[in-house]
């Protein structure tokens, strides 16, 4: 059933034009019959053209013939990435591949997803909007846009090409930051030295320099708490200059410790000087074109109605909460297993399973929480989970 | 009262009890503790009524499967078998006073999961040494220990007022240092728990862990005859369902040696069928939506391995209560356990021993079906591998009591040598 997509496939080139489209046209309406339409649109696309996915589907039972509805979409489990390359156009076409971290693994200890992409147009149409939007809200649509200075604690996109984050970083740095923009790691780890002086002083010259965002994993930032209360300056308070924010995403897993997300928020707020309204957690994985941010610091900014602290997607993206007992749709704020669809993932599998719980909030519920990874087994018993973890350790 | 000077109050308490017993012989503290092993093995004594009773609320488990699972469990459990274990480990138990082997003057006993069985017998061995008992309760199981404790005190008061439940919680530092301080310590639990404890422990504490564990299964599936076939899965279906799979011997992976792929199938459906009917008779317990999400996720997983092509199956309930994947290899895969199995096949012997050699060090038990004549090579393989139990299947839940879990001897390494005196706090 699977057939192989000619190279710049007419459908798909149509495709993603529409998507595009509504990327740029600066529309923020979640319009649902247009996301529906798209939806089935690319199914039915991608039903015929992934590597696996239609055969997937119809062993489920469901085949574009039968859905009409995005919620009916089959899901793939976000760990497939790491069994197959699930894309839906000529490999030869590959012109870019984002792996995951390595922190988390499939069922089999493999270490890491690929991301096949054909083109980075999409990527990049839905990246910006939604980073300026919720990151440098002040920015947003207005045409006077100033740049400003990010930091980003990872490595630059030329010695990590494999890394949707970098890339991510990068393309910020290229259209939002200015001349005093740049990495902090050296040799792939962040060389914390350097930014505690850089840090120090734009703290000093608080007054005159403009507001600065640092940007990167939260364990980076762990990090380079971790630095800071190591160095010689462990004493002083930072004050980042009025407007400073920070851009956090990931999490600890697989790392030496973890800190709850409010201590690390705690951390940030007293040591560095960043306004807890200012700090901004990313949702986002390298299986997805499009990402999820906190809404706080737009909110904070623009004004407006004001909820809670939550993530919110752009319109072509939907996020479900499943029930993984009945596989339906949870109820208005019950926990259930995350299940994105992004119109922005053309190229391979544009509804994901992804390994997260989190539960629908905000106004009128139009944001969510993540509430954690759907782990596994319960303490229950003496028994090994054989996690993935685990599995790793056995190899 | 604080937690630490709770603590303190049980230690003393514990000391002097434990001289209490000096004027009992042998014989009689091993006549009492099988008397309690009699008592627990009795369907309708009090404890196991109230324990029946009280568990499945505690810990999650319906009621089915506690009464299933105390049933196996404590079948091979008899006094008699109690006592025997006493005189395999340490010798012939003298009439008057002279001791057999004495204990440390105190053991912290530290329990994990809610299966009742090791529990029990985690609080009554070092009590056959005269060293009191300072037990920390599992977290997601306050009930057993204390209706052990309470069991015991009623055979035995003197025995009784040896035990002490102390349960506190792990962020609790300064009630964990009174309670990590006793001369012996006996833990239960992850490997992280493990090193944590070990971190705290003097070089003079006497320690003795038990860590989580993986079980398997083997089944040599061309020489099972179609008509033995269902009862054999009947059998593994128990295993598998037992405790909801949460025991360190509930196996998690079933290697089918040799066979054809419709034997495989057909076997595959087998199991599916047992475990249905399992599930009707005894149902699974309710799980954590993360436990839930991670079964989804792996069945979806084997189902796109599936799509891509691979010979993987997945028969499973219509909610979560119970899983069969047929993987196309023999690749260590995740468990999330509540009665999710994988099948995976293997050429021969040769390669399940080689296959499952990674995980040697977290074995446990093997429940080894149809192998006739290449059985005791196989079952030999397995324990030189660090197998500490080979049975057949539906036995793998019921050890007999002197189950040398973990490899390690039940009362020897408890022993006293020269039983140094109880550490101070914070040592």
């Amino acid at each position: 059933m699977t057939e192989t997509a000619m190279l710049g496939d007419p459908r798909r080139q149509a495709f993603d034009q529409k998507v595009l489209a509504w990327m740029t046209e600066g529309s923020w309406e979640k319009d649902d019959a247009r996301f529906n339409t798209l939806a089935c649109e690319l199914f039915e696309f991608q039903f015929a053209y992934c590597t696996g996915y239609g055969r997937f589907c119809e062993a489920l039972g469901k085949t574009p013939s039968t859905i009409s509805n995005y919620r009916d979409i089959p899901a793939v489990p976000t760990s497939a990435f790491k069994e197959a390359r699930l894309h839906s156009f000529d490999a030869d076409a590959t012109i870019k591949v984002f792996r995951t971290s390595g922190t988390t693994t499939g069922s089999t200890g493999q270490a890491r997803g690929s991301l096949y992409l054909d083109t980075l147009s999409l990527y990049e149409a839905s990246l910006l909007p939604m980073i300026r939007r919720f990151v440098f809200p002040e920015r947003d649509g207005d045409a006077s846009e100033k740049p400003i200075t990010i930091r980003v604690l990872a490595n630059p996109p030329e010695t990590t090409s494999d890394s949707s984050l970098s890339h991510m970083f990068g393309i910020a740095l290229r259209e939002l930051g200015d001349g005093d923009s740049g990495y902090e790691n050296r040799d792939g780890t962040l060389d914390a030295t350097p930014l505690i002086t850089r840090l120090l002083q734009f703290s000093e010259r608080a007054e005159e320099k403009g507001p600065v965002a640092l940007c990167g994993t939260s364990f980076a930032f762990v990090h380079l708490l971790d630095a800071l209360d190591a160095s010689p300056h462990r004493d002083k308070t930072l004050q980042l200059p009025r407007g400073s924010r920070v851009m956090e995403t990931g999490g600890f897993k697989g790392r030496s410790r973890e800190v709850p997300r409010h201590e690390l928020y705690d951390a940030i707020e007293n040591r560095l000087g960043v306004a807890r309204s200012h700090i901004v957690n990313q949702y986002g994985m390298a299986e997805l074109g499009s990402q999820f941010y906190d809404s706080q610091l737009y909110e904070s900014i623009r004004g407006g109605t004001a909820g809670p602290r939550r993530k919110l997607g752009p319109p072509w993206a939907r996020v479900r909460f499943i029930d993984p007992e009945t596989g339906e749709d949870v109820a208005s704020g019950q926990t259930g297993m995350i299940v994105v669809h992004d119109l922005a993932n053309t190229g391979s599998v544009a509804a994901l399973q992804t390994e997260d719980l989190g539960r629908r909030t905000g106004i009128e519920d139009d944001g969510f929480e993540v509430l954690g990874r759907a782990s596994g087994a319960e303490a229950r018993g003496c028994s090994i989970a054989a996690d993935a973890s685990w599995l790793k350790a056995m190899r | 009262m604080s937690a630490a000077d709770r603590m303190d109050a049980a230690v003393r308490s514990l000391e002097h009890a434990r001289s209490s017993l000096d004027a009992r012989n042998d014989q009689a503290i091993v006549a009492a503790l099988a008397k309690v092993f009699d008592v627990w093995r009795d369907p309708n004594s009090d404890c196991r009524r109230e324990l029946e009773a009280r568990l499945p609320g505690a810990a999650g488990f319906t009621s089915e499967n506690v009464r299933a699972g105390l049933n196996a469990g404590f079948e091979p459990w008899t006094g008699d078998a109690f006592a025997q274990m006493v005189r395999n480990e340490l010798g012939a138990i003298p009439e008057g006073g002279q001791r057999t082997a004495v204990g440390h003057p105190l053991t912290s006993v530290v329990l994990a999961g809610s299966i009742p069985m090791p529990s029990l017998l985690s609080i009554v061995l070092p009590l056959v040494l005269r060293s009191p008992v300072l037990c920390k309760p599992a977290s997601r199981d306050l009930v057993t220990a204390s209706l052990v404790a309470k069991s015991i005190h009623t055979v035995d008061p003197l025995l009784g007022n040896c035990i002490a439940i102390v349960p506190f919680e792990k962020e609790d530092t300064a009630t964990a240092r009174a309670f990590f301080a006793s001369p012996c310590v006996v833990v239960t639990g992850s490997s992280e728990t493990i090193q944590e404890v070990e971190s705290q422990l003097a070089p003079n504490q006497a320690r003795l862990f038990y860590g989580h564990r993986i079980s398997i299964g083997a089944v040599n599936i061309a020489a099972i005859d179609a008509g033995s076939i269902a009862s054999v899965a009947e059998r593994l279906a128990i295993d598998v369902s037992l405790w909801d799979q949460l025991g360190c011997l509930s196996p998690t992976h079933l290697y089918l040696v040799g066979g054809s792929d419709t034997q495989i199938e057909n076997f595959a459906s087998s199991l599916a069928a047992a475990l249905e009917a399992y599930e009707k008779q005894c149902p699974r317990g309710e799980i954590t939506i993360a436990a839930a999400a991670g079964i989804v996720r792996e069945r979806s997983e084997a189902k796109m391995r599936n799509a891509l092509g691979h010979h993987t199956r997945v028969l499973a309930s219509e909610g979560t209560q119970w899983t069969v994947v047929t993987e196309h290899d023999a690749t260590l895969r995740a468990a999330p356990l509540h009665r999710f199995i994988r099948l995976s096949p293997v050429a021969d012997t040769a390669e399940l021993i080689n296959t499952i050699a990674p995980m040697a060090d977290f074995l446990a038990g093997v429940v080894l079906a149809g192998f006739a004549e290449d059985r005791a090579a196989l079952a030999r393989d397995l324990k030189d591998l660090g197998a500490s139990r080979v049975c057949e299947p539906g036995e793998l839940q019921a050890p007999p009591i002197d189950w040398a879990r973990d490899n390690q001897p039940l009362l020897r390494a408890m022993i006293a040598t020269g039983s140094p005196p109880r550490a101070k706090d914070g040592a």
